[in-house]
């Protein structure tokens, strides 16, 4: 065997101008980001996008006292982080040492007249304060992590509270206190057909809780398509399915630019959740000579080796990639 | 229980079912006669003294009991992903020591622990400080159960036939072409069977975790993580011997894989900024590298081979960086709020080539490289603006650059052989593609009134592409949605997208000599112009306060409207509806429905020969289609207040694939293509459990599980190893390759099964 290594110039010359053109935006970006906040830093003002709600004229009353009349929350609340942190011995910040009303606001004016609704900050959709108000008073808190991408996400445009899927009194998981026992159930109040579609003959194992939506999505908030959490769905995929990340000799072109051209992640009819089953899906691009263009639809044809069992895919094994020098048709 | 494991009720099951029922019977028993307060506080019971006398806080649950299977349970499907075998459980255990003050703890334990499927953990730390975890999650995948195979597995992914190729002579079988003749299928098939020996389809997956996060100020946190994932077991893989035309073989393959990833975080977070850099490298190891198999008819012309053998290369180690960067700030203008992330990985692959033939006197040299020095770049920079000029507008804008280069070096391979090492040693280049794709979006959100906002938006992608069809295409879309909440308990969602996708200037051309004879009318429908119509509606409401129900309605359609070959449209709506009635505090009944519905319609052209050309009278048209429907009601009731607690759900799933064909396909056989046989699959489920507090520290619980699955696919249905007298809708082939063939049918076959857990847990 004899290999010769040729260079694709003008590709690879066009794509090198357009990265420097990259790297200098990305490096001008980072110098205007520098100055702003270098500008900002002289400013005294609070530049928080939307300010958590403020109770006029009250002031701190204690955790205590607050105990006095709800104390049907201490016992979950003391067993929570939440409590651990707020009620607790491990306060660090001067918010954090307000304890129950680091998130509910001071309480002088709320003892003074329980039925003023204003005088007090709640959640929920009884709330009177708006959503995006509420969300204010727990990203004091939490705005870094996951919810770096918050404002502006799918869900906080659309007014999600975060009590609508979080509970810090009345949770029913332990992890990430969400109002239901499974992130399943949670999400498909609203998400129903995909959570109907976890019920699918070939899925992930997302219903018999190996699995949860927030392995693949970050609800918080992302830069990437339908919240995901990688940079893109392929490497979102990547991070359990690191076989398919290769590089490979020789790629096949839509599985490296979008695992969802052939594949529906939340659940399917067809098997290793392909959305429809070969030699159909595959001859939605390949209609070359010979077998890839054949029916295999004829009656008789159903008994055919390219239709039974994995189809395309007994021959044509390693369809994600092919490391072998001879896999340009990746059968081997 | 083995991968592969029947499982038959004994009388050990029928003893242990006994008992079952004799337990739910007294927790029945004890919830009628028993009810009433109980003693103490509703909430919380005081420490035992046990407790007391501990220089730390403990509390904890601690949980064991067992659980039985009864049915008919031996299809794959039932334990695809879980271990419900028979034996004793640990479904619960969690143990927390904290010291006097309360600041420091340790938590450790594991749910599921005697089973496959279990999981454990440990976590320790300071409170709001400093916290290490661990995690060990274990998680089965059966494949197939009673599975058998004709190869001898000899270890190191090499399979070979137990005294060499099947049976050459019998009414001149193998060597020889088969034929259509009763009897040669009949002793192809003989032959076949003589061979066949069980063999395990399936593997474990088991995960081990590591993380330490420290928060050295309340504002900066510094992570470090570690996680080891191991695939062990054995999955299908298909060989071909020869030119395509050539029989296919399936075997159990090896799996033994590892996937390392490990990494580092920095995030420092002011009331109005957040920086945040990140490190990650992944590491994916394969312990086998090549898989070799004995080709049924031995060596020589039949099958059209010269080794006897087949080799194919499996998925290579490969190595990923990635360094990565965001940030986000909120500016002193109109409630803005500035997102931005750019990340930079770097992929590398550099496997050994396996040799292209098994034959010594074709193992040629490489003159010059032996692996493929695979090298690709991902770049992507995104960033995002919000902000609110006026209290009742919101401005989004974002733009978003993902580049993946690929760098790997382009290869031409004189002499590609076919598995088998047939074919004529041809020339074959490597294709190194890249694409890189620009989004820039924006949209303007406009609080009208309290109950009505409008929202438009516009986006635009760009892709560009090497070594593809399309070098450049751009998309056009135009988004509108409208928020309504006509009171404070109902919100009603719509919203609408249209989107035209068009090729560049550069047009649609052929890049590879294998397409040259495919009519410039096809087109691949990840490049090919297209309309995209996408149109949602949601609505929530909760009218009084025990009764909350919730609709959908989705429909999306996509035309490629210069595609007269490949794909030309796709259709998915689903609907679904969701109630909740809560009559009483104590009682809550729920329910819904949901339907999705997915068809596509695709043209192909029947092209005999390698130099065409396609004859357009041979135009035949499939209509795939996928529909799923779901059904669910239960019910959740506090039978007897902080005593005893019931539910019930029962599910109900029909999926079915449906392929509509027509036209004339030409081809071999010709005529006209018929509709397939429709692909069904019927899922019950019905989960019955209760919790039963015996006393403020003991609880009872049981869990009932009765699954009915039936399913009717004809690819894998009545299918047997040796496809020699294979049947199917009727008909069979008269291939010689077909007959030639032996697979590893995976059938997903019916069970009826009946689970049940019981088990005791004790808190403290």
């Amino acid at each position: 065997m004899s290999f010769t290594v040729v260079r694709n110039r003008l590709a690879r010359n066009t794509m090198r101008v357009q990265r420097c053109l990259w790297v200098r935006l990305v490096g001008l970006f980072s110098l205007l980001l520098v100055s702003t906040l270098w500008q900002c830093s002289l400013d005294p003002r609070r530049h928080e996008a939307v300010s958590p709600p403020t109770i006029a004229d009250a002031a701190y009353v204690g955790s205590q006292t607050c105990l006095e009349c709800h104390a049907d929350h201490q016992q979950n609340m003391e067993a929570s982080l939440h409590g651990k942190i707020l009620l607790g011995s491990v306060a660090r910040t001067d918010l954090q040492r307000q304890g129950c009303e680091a998130c509910h606001g001071p309480g002088s004016r709320h003892m003074e007249d329980y039925s003023d609704r204003s005088a007090i900050i709640t959640f929920g959709s009884g709330s009177p304060q708006p959503a995006v108000s509420q969300n204010a008073v727990c990203l004091q808190c939490h705005v870094k992590g996951r919810r770096l991408f918050w404002q502006g996400s799918a869900h906080e445009i659309r007014d999600v509270s975060c009590v609508a899927c979080h509970s810090v009194h009345n949770a029913q998981t332990r992890h990430a206190n969400l109002r239901a026992p499974s992130q399943l159930q949670l999400c498909g109040q609203c998400h129903a057909i995909k959570a109907a579609m976890a019920f699918n003959w070939a899925h992930m194992p997302i219903r018999e809780g190996k699995m949860q939506c927030a392995d693949c999505h970050n609800v918080h908030g992302s830069l990437t398509e339908s919240l995901i959490q990688e940079n893109s769905v392929n490497e979102n995929c990547y991070r359990c399915h690191a076989d398919r990340r290769g590089p490979f000799l020789h790629e096949h072109p839509p599985v490296r630019e979008n695992c969802i051209a052939c594949h529906v992640a939340h659940g399917s009819n067809n098997p290793r959740l392909l959305r429809i089953r070969p030699p159909r899906l595959c001859q939605q691009c390949h209609n070359e000579s010979r077998h890839p263009s054949t029916a295999f639809g004829l009656p008789g044809g159903l008994a055919d080796r390219r239709m039974l069992g994995r189809s395309c895919l007994s021959c044509h094994t390693n369809i994600h990639g092919s490391n072998h020098p001879s896999g340009f048709a990746f059968t081997r | 229980m083995a991968i592969g494991e029947w499982h038959v009720m004994t009388p050990h099951h029928h003893r242990v079912n006994t008992l079952a029922v004799a337990m739910a019977g007294i927790i029945a028993f004890t919830a009628l006669c028993g009810g009433g307060q109980v003693r103490g506080e509703e909430i919380g019971p005081p420490p035992p003294h046990w407790k007391e006398s501990l220089p730390f806080r403990l509390e904890g649950e601690v949980e064991a009991g067992f659980q039985t299977l009864n049915g008919n349970t031996g299809s794959p499907t039932f334990f695809e992903y879980r271990d419900l075998a028979g034996k004793p459980t640990i479904p619960n255990l969690r143990l927390k020591a904290e010291d006097s003050s309360g600041t420091r703890f340790l938590e450790l334990g594991g749910r599921n622990m005697t089973r496959t499927d279990g999981s454990f953990f440990l976590h320790a730390g300071q409170y709001n400080a400093l916290q290490f975890d661990f995690g060990y999650d274990r998680l089965p995948h059966i494949i197939g159960l009673n599975r058998t195979t004709i190869y001898s597995d000899q270890g190191g992914g090499k399979f070979v036939l137990p005294g060499g190729p099947l049976d050459p002579v019998t009414e001149g079988s193998f060597t020889a072409d088969p034929g259509t003749t009763v009897g040669q299928r009949n002793a192809i098939a003989s032959s076949v069977n003589s061979l066949l020996h069980p063999t395990s389809l399936g593997f474990q997956t088991d995960t081990a975790r590591m993380g330490l996060r420290y928060l050295p100020t309340p504002d900066l946190t510094l992570t470090a993580n570690y996680s080891r994932k191991e695939k062990s077991g054995t999955r299908p893989f298909g060989g071909v011997i020869g030119t395509p035309g050539g029989p296919v073989v399936e075997f159990a393959a090896p799996l033994d894989e590892r996937i390392h990833e490990m990494g580092a975080t920095a995030e420092y977070a002011k009331d109005w900024y957040q920086l945040r850099m990140n490190y990650t490298a992944s590491l994916f190891e394969n312990g086998v590298n090549q898989v070799e198999w004995d080709n049924v008819c031995g060596n020589g012309a039949p099958c059209g081979n010269l080794s006897g053998f087949g080799r194919a290369a499996m998925m290579p180690n490969n190595l990923a960086h990635t360094f990565s960067g965001a940030g986000g700030a909120s500016l002193p203008w109109w409630y803005t709020r500035l997102t931005g992330s750019v990340s930079y990985a770097l992929w590398r692959q550099d496997q050994t080539f396996t040799p292209v033939s098994t034959l010594s006197t074709r193992n040629f040299s490489d003159g010059g490289a032996t692996s493929p020095k695979a090298a690709m770049d991902v770049l992507l920079a995104s960033f995002g603006l919000t902000s609110r000029p006026i209290s009742s507008v919101t401005l989004t804008a974002r733009y978003r650059y993902y580049h993946l280069d690929n760098n790997t070096p382009i290869y031409t391979f004189t002499n590609s052989l076919f598995p088998g090492d047939t074919g004529a040693g041809q020339t074959h280049s490597t294709t190194p593609i890249s694409f890189r794709k620009q989004n820039v979006s924006t949209d303007a959100a406009w609080r009208m009134t309290n109950h009505l906002t409008a929202k438009i938006g516009y986006e635009w992608e760009r892709w560009g592409r090497s070594f593809r069809e399309a070098a450049e295409s751009d998309e056009h879309i135009g988004k509108a949605a409208l928020d309504y909440r006509p009171t404070g308990w109902a919100v009603s969602r719509l919203t609408f997208s249209h989107a035209v996708r068009t090729i560049g200037a550069d047009g649609y051309v052929q890049v590879s000599p294998i397409t040259a004879v495919v009519l410039p009318q096809f087109r691949k429908f990840d490049q090919a112009d297209r309309t995209r119509d996408k149109f949602e509606w949601f609505l929530h409401a909760t009218p009084l306060d025990p009764i909350s129900f919730s609709l959908q309605i989705y429909a999306q359609q996509d035309h490629f409207f210069n595609t007269s070959y490949g794909l030309q449209q796709s259709r998915a709506y689903g609907y679904s509806g969701d109630v909740t009635w809560t009559p009483f505090d104590r009682l809550s009944f729920f329910g819904g429905y949901a339907h999705d519905d997915y068809q596509s319609r695709q043209q192909n052209c029947y092209i005999p020969s390698a130099s065409g050309p396609c004859d357009p009278t041979n135009t035949y048209f499939s209509r795939p289609r996928d529909l799923l429907d779901t059904w669910h009601v239960g019910m959740h009731a506090i039978a007897i207040p902080h005593r005893l607690d019931l539910s019930l759900d029962y599910r109900y799933t029909f999926g079915r694939s449906k392929y509509g064909m027509s036209g004339t396909s030409g081809g071999p056989g010709a005529g006209d293509p018929v509709p397939m046989p429709d692909i069904k699959n019927v899922f019950h489920v019905v989960q019955a459990s209760a919790r039963y507090r015996v006393t403020l520290r003991w609880t009872l619980k049981m869990v009932y599980l009765y699954e009915r699955y039936r399913e009717s696919d004809f690819t894998v249905d009545n299918v047997t190893p040796s496809l020699a007298n294979v049947l199917v809708d009727g008909f069979t082939t008269a291939s010689a390759s077909d007959v030639r063939s032996v697979l590893i049918p995976i059938q997903h076959g019916a069970y009826e099964a009946h689970f049940m857990g019981f088990s005791v847990a004790y808190q403290f």
